[in-house]
């Protein structure tokens, strides 16, 4: 490259406190940013990457965690040894940042307008009032919002989430910085909204000639917009290169392993399951709310979350639920399982309607349908020792402890993990460790339909794949019928027999997986499918070679 | 990670949780100081029958009014001095520090287990209930507390017990609301909807699964009522409306020696000190648990 780095960091050290389970968050790390790039820093959670980051805003939680060495040159000077003073001129005028959580970065109770005011009255820009306006309303016009008057003069949680993002980026951009860190700007969002999004950092990147580091986790988003890629692992780069080099002859055993678990897009034909069918569902309606009027005359809103849903599960067979979030897929597993009750339809599980049934009447048929939780971290009682959690079900249904106790030691082998961890609490494990214990709870009721509720969706990519290992495993095994919920089409291609896509409540699309991601019907799957980042990238074939 | 270390890790769980809350209560200075005192006072209060020199309802008719050991004219025997009817200060104030002790754990007693049954039962039944135990919540809080105890105290008659029943009831919609808040925002979570779909009775849901996951931020409450408790049955005691004399209860000595405020100022001032100094230490221990429960208040220090 012939251009000048403009972001130039050496050796920098950052930190942790002493109690903390490594001594430095970001170690040794070196690396440079030219004008006119995209550079993706990639890596597992934990890995120093968002603090490397911080560390060149100068967001590090001080007194705790601090840079103890190395340089941040920028324009000449090293910023890493600056006072707040100036540090705070060259954030978000020199370089700018956007977050992942839009919501939560934007102020709730500040109209858009006013916050973008801010970034320049923060900045002592001498501009008059009219000037800004019509600044204001250009750079929202400049990541493509719609009606920027509009959008202007309303509140966040009045934008959807794409919007918000949209907000933030205009935000970042206002002063014009050389360059723009983006720490997982995109994970929050959905995959056609995030598609647009990588779009618009793209072209305004190029438009610009701005340096942008990108934080990400995600190869697809990596394949789709990176120019040259840093790998971070445990604090350390353990590999840098260009896209291309990284993402299809990748160097370093853990770049290949991280690559290697990246689930493929394209499906594999397989033959159609023919076993007995251990539910059908038909005609399941779910409305959130209702129209009548409330006591003080107002109308209720009314979603219609589950609209004529007609699906069957065999014995042995994954069905994928995918669409975007608010589609109504989770609510349609929860209906199954009675978790929400459902409006109307059926809910054939072998023979008997179970909509139909009491609360008294439907246990028994608690047994055997089970659910696979999304957030590892929520779906365990912190209070309860793992061994308590497990034999909950079986308790309820009156099995002694001693025999549930027994069984659970034996699930606890199954999911693979040591029989010790019975006596210990959620909070000693991983989210990985944790997901594997919600499996094994599942499993001790001895049930026959699993409903996978974006099981995986809160984990790292290697640890995901060892979990979907997992559950394809227990699933042959235990001959199990299968509900998988997902918002992730790279890993419904992988897991999935069969898939149904949802949207507004409705499933518009319902087939074998290969036909669905091959020749899809409907004007909504070919656009899911076009919005999967990085879908021109195969993904090598690194079978044979050192993986860590 | 091999099987011992594991055993040896598990083992030190519990362990290490009390330590964690341990060094975060250490860091607050004035939690420490109130924790000397209380203690103190409890160990006083145990055994007040082999400390207090003298019986605290004795009188000693040669000795009215003796000021205490420090003031010109006070005696050795009587390090505290004596009442107007020639008691021993120091031996009432060391009995009087049974009953505070007493009003507070009966007081928290009754308003946390009235309160989070409460407050269980109206977040797992919205709706009706719900809005019926929560009005009549409301309607209480919508009395000044101390009038409403007076109130009460006024239907049922003046005496101690009644005073804790009718403080009981004035604190119980603080217990409810802040069960109730808390058992709704974990019901939110996936834990209880996985017991949910195993089958798992109400109770079962209330009591074993929710209710562990509020007791952090109700332990505080019940620290910070403690003292309020005392407080308010001092209050009443000052009016008449609480432990009758010759009770050594602090707010009645307080009334007992309100005549003679200008006279022997000493007489209110060493149990108005007391009652102080006790509602300020159990304030300080509640401000320091919360430091160490708390897991949102740990991150800003």
């Amino acid at each position: 490259m012939t251009k000048e780095a403009i972001l130039k960091i050496s050796n920098l050290t950052v930190s942790l406190p002493e109690r903390a389970e490594r001594p430095f968050a970001v170690e040794d790390v070196s690396f440079e940013v030219y004008p006119g790039e995209i550079l993706c820093i990639v890596g597992e959670s934990g890995s120093g990457k968002s603090m490397s980051s911080n560390a060149v805003m100068g967001l590090l939680p001080k007194p705790f965690v601090y840079i103890s060495q190395g340089e941040i040159m920028f324009e000449g000077r090293d910023i890493s040894k600056i006072s707040d003073r100036e540090m705070q001129a060259i954030r978000g005028s020199k370089i700018g940042m956007i977050f992942q959580e839009p919501m939560t970065a934007l102020n709730p109770v500040m109209r858009v307008n006013k916050q973008l005011q801010e970034v320049f009255s923060s900045h002592h820009l001498k501009l008059s009032k009219a000037e800004i306006k019509t600044k204001i309303i250009e750079m929202l016009d400049d990541v493509g919002l719609p009606d920027p008057e509009i959008i202007g003069n309303s509140y966040p949680f009045e934008l959807s989430g794409g919007q918000r993002q949209r907000v933030m980026i205009a935000m970042a951009l206002a002063l014009q910085p050389k360059i723009l860190i983006a720490d997982e700007p995109t994970t929050a969002l959905d995959v056609t909204t995030q598609a647009q999004i990588l779009k618009l950092i793209a072209e305004l990147q190029e438009t610009r000639d701005m340096g942008v580091i990108f934080i990400t986790h995600d190869f697809g988003v990596v394949a789709e917009i990176a120019d040259r890629v840093i790998v971070m692992q445990m604090g350390k780069i353990v590999e840098q290169g260009t896209a291309e080099q990284i993402l299809n002859r990748p160097e370093h055993p853990y770049t290949r392993k991280l690559i290697a678990t990246v689930p493929h897009l394209g499906a594999q034909k397989k033959e159609p399951v023919t076993s007995d069918i251990v539910v059908s569902v038909k005609g399941l309606n779910k409305i959130y709310g209702s129209e009548t009027t409330g006591l003080f005359g107002k109308k209720g809103r009314v979603v219609h979350a589950s609209r004529d849903v007609d699906l069957e599960i065999r014995k042995g067979e994954t069905l994928g639920l995918v669409g975007e979030s608010g589609s109504g897929k989770s609510t349609v597993g929860r209906c199954i399982i009675r978790l929400h009750d459902s409006n109307s339809g059926i809910i054939d599980f072998e023979g008997t309607d179970i909509l139909k049934l009491s609360n008294s009447e439907m246990m028994p048929f608690r047994k055997h349908i089970q659910m696979i939780f999304q957030d590892p971290y929520a779906s365990l009682n912190p209070r309860r020792k793992i061994g308590d959690i497990i034999t909950e079900g079986p308790t309820i249904h009156g099995i002694p402890k001693a025999v549930s106790w027994k069984r659970a030691e034996e699930l606890l082998e199954i999911v693979g993990l040591s029989k010790i961890a019975l006596k210990r609490y959620p909070h000693e494990f991983s989210g990985g460790q944790r997901q594997r214990i919600g499996i094994a709870r599942a499993l001790a009721m001895d049930p026959k339909l699993l409903i996978a509720d974006e099981a995986v969706s809160a984990l790292d990519v290697s640890v995901q794949s060892q979990v979907l290992d997992l559950l394809d495993e227990i699933k042959t095994e235990m001959d199990l019928a299968m509900l998988f919920v997902t918002h992730d089409l790279r890993v419904a291609a992988q897991v999935c027999d069969k898939i149904a896509v949802m949207r507004f409540g409705e499933i518009v699309e319902y087939g074998n997986t290969y036909d669905v991601f091959h020749n899809p019907q409907h004007d909504y799957t070919k656009s899911l499918l076009e919005a999967v980042p990085g879908k021109a990238w195969k993904v090598p074939d690194l079978s044979g070679l050192e993986i860590a | 990670m091999s099987d011992v270390t594991l055993q040896e890790k598990q083992n030190s769980a519990l362990v290490d949780a009390l330590k964690g809350f341990w060094i975060e209560f250490k860091r607050n200075r004035g939690a420490l100081y109130g924790l000397v005192f209380i203690t103190i006072l409890g160990f006083v209060a145990t055994f007040a029958p082999f400390i207090a020199p003298y019986v605290p309802e004795e009188q000693y008719r040669d000795f009215l009014k003796l000021p205490p050991v420090w003031v010109e004219g006070g005696s050795w025997d009587f390090l505290f001095g004596t009442d107007a009817l020639g008691r021993d200060q120091l031996s009432r104030m060391i009995y009087g520090s049974r009953y505070s002790f007493y009003i507070g754990f009966i007081v928290i007693f009754f308003c946390l287990t009235i309160g989070i049954v409460l407050g269980l039962v109206a977040a797992f039944n919205r709706g009706f209930i719900d809005n019926m135990i929560m009005r009549a919540m409301d309607i209480i809080l919508a009395f000044p507390a101390l009038l409403m105890a007076l109130a009460l105290v006024a239907i049922l008659g003046p005496s101690l017990e009644n005073a804790m029943i009718a403080i009981a009831i004035v604190y119980i919609p603080h217990f409810v609301r802040l069960t109730r808040a808390q058992a709704m925002s974990e019901l939110g979570k996936d834990y209880v909807s996985s017991s949910k779909t195993m089958g798992a009775s109400k109770a079962r849901l209330m009591f074993i699964n929710v209710l562990p996951n509020c007791m952090a931020p109700l332990i505080v409450q019940a620290t910070m009522s403690f003292s309020s408790a005392i407080l308010d049955a001092a209050a009443l005691g000052f009016l008449g409306m609480g432990a009758q004399p010759p009770t050594p209860e602090w707010g009645t000595m307080l009334a007992d020696s309100r005549q003679y405020i200008l006279s022997d100022p000493w007489l209110m001032t060493i149990p108005g000190l007391f009652i102080l100094v006790t509602v300020l230490s159990i304030n300080l221990i509640g401000d320091g648990m919360r430091d160490g429960l708390d897991p949102k208040m740990k991150s800003n220090k």
